[in-house]
């Protein structure tokens, strides 16, 4: 991993964790990655959940973002998808 | 108008709210929805049902949701409970709470709330363990 890179951890929930065996995966991002770029990286760098990616929707500090927004190494991101509340 | 969200862990109490209006004789209608959980889930038998939330996220998805149907239906409140961790077959794990002047708009909000949280609210389910 070069400067260009950084580690991002991704949350998991639901389903998603049920699949990955745990709460939480690391993917490693190019530096400006956008929303679409990490969902893509998380597909490539973990085939258990690529589906439920796929399906889902990524949340960064709290919130629903769409894919062209810009992630950073200090952001929380999470994974929803496949939610059943109710 | 007012909104209001809270999450509780394990299962929701009965419900001791009441149709008394909100003192100022506006309240015309009270909708209350109760979420009860079932003895099975599809073809399994189960005995309870666990919920997991992303916290804040979830309060706060819930508290937008509720705002918006206050400012779509002109709806006087709404009160949102959901439970999470375990809630046992016969509890009540969701409830939703809508006052509004007459009945159609509390009706109409009741269904549009329930139908958005499945698909934008962190909130999941799964089979609980035999508790």
């Amino acid at each position: 991993m070069g400067t260009s890179s950084f580690k991002l951890d991704v949350l998991l929930f639901g389903p998603a964790a049920a699949s990955a065996g745990c709460s939480s995966v690391r993917v490693v991002c190019d530096v400006g990655a956008t929303c679409d770029a990490v969902r893509e990286s998380l597909c490539a760098q973990h085939a258990a959940i690529a589906s439920i990616v796929r399906a889902g929707r990524l949340a960064v500090n709290g919130v629903y973002v769409d894919g062209a927004t810009v992630i950073g190494a200090g952001d929380e991101v999470a994974l929803v998808s496949l939610v059943s509340g109710g | 108008m007012s909104v209001s969200v809270t999450i509780v862990e394990g299962p929701l109490g009965r419900y001791e709210g009441g149709a008394d209006g909100d003192g100022a004789g506006a309240v015309g209608a009270e909708v209350v929805f109760d979420g009860i959980v079932r003895a099975t889930e599809g073809e399994t038998t189960i005995e309870a049902l666990e919920y997991e939330a992303y916290r804040p996220m979830a309060e706060n998805e819930l508290e937008r949701l509720a705002q918006r149907m206050v400012d779509l239906h002109g709806l006087i409140s709404v009160e949102v409970w959901h439970s999470v961790g375990r809630a046992p077959v016969g509890a009540v794990s969701f409830r939703l709470v809508i006052r509004s002047a007459h009945r159609k708009e509390a009706l109409a909000a009741m269904g549009a709330f329930i139908d958005a949280l499945k698909v934008d609210v962190p909130l999941w389910k799964r089979v609980g363990d035999a508790g």
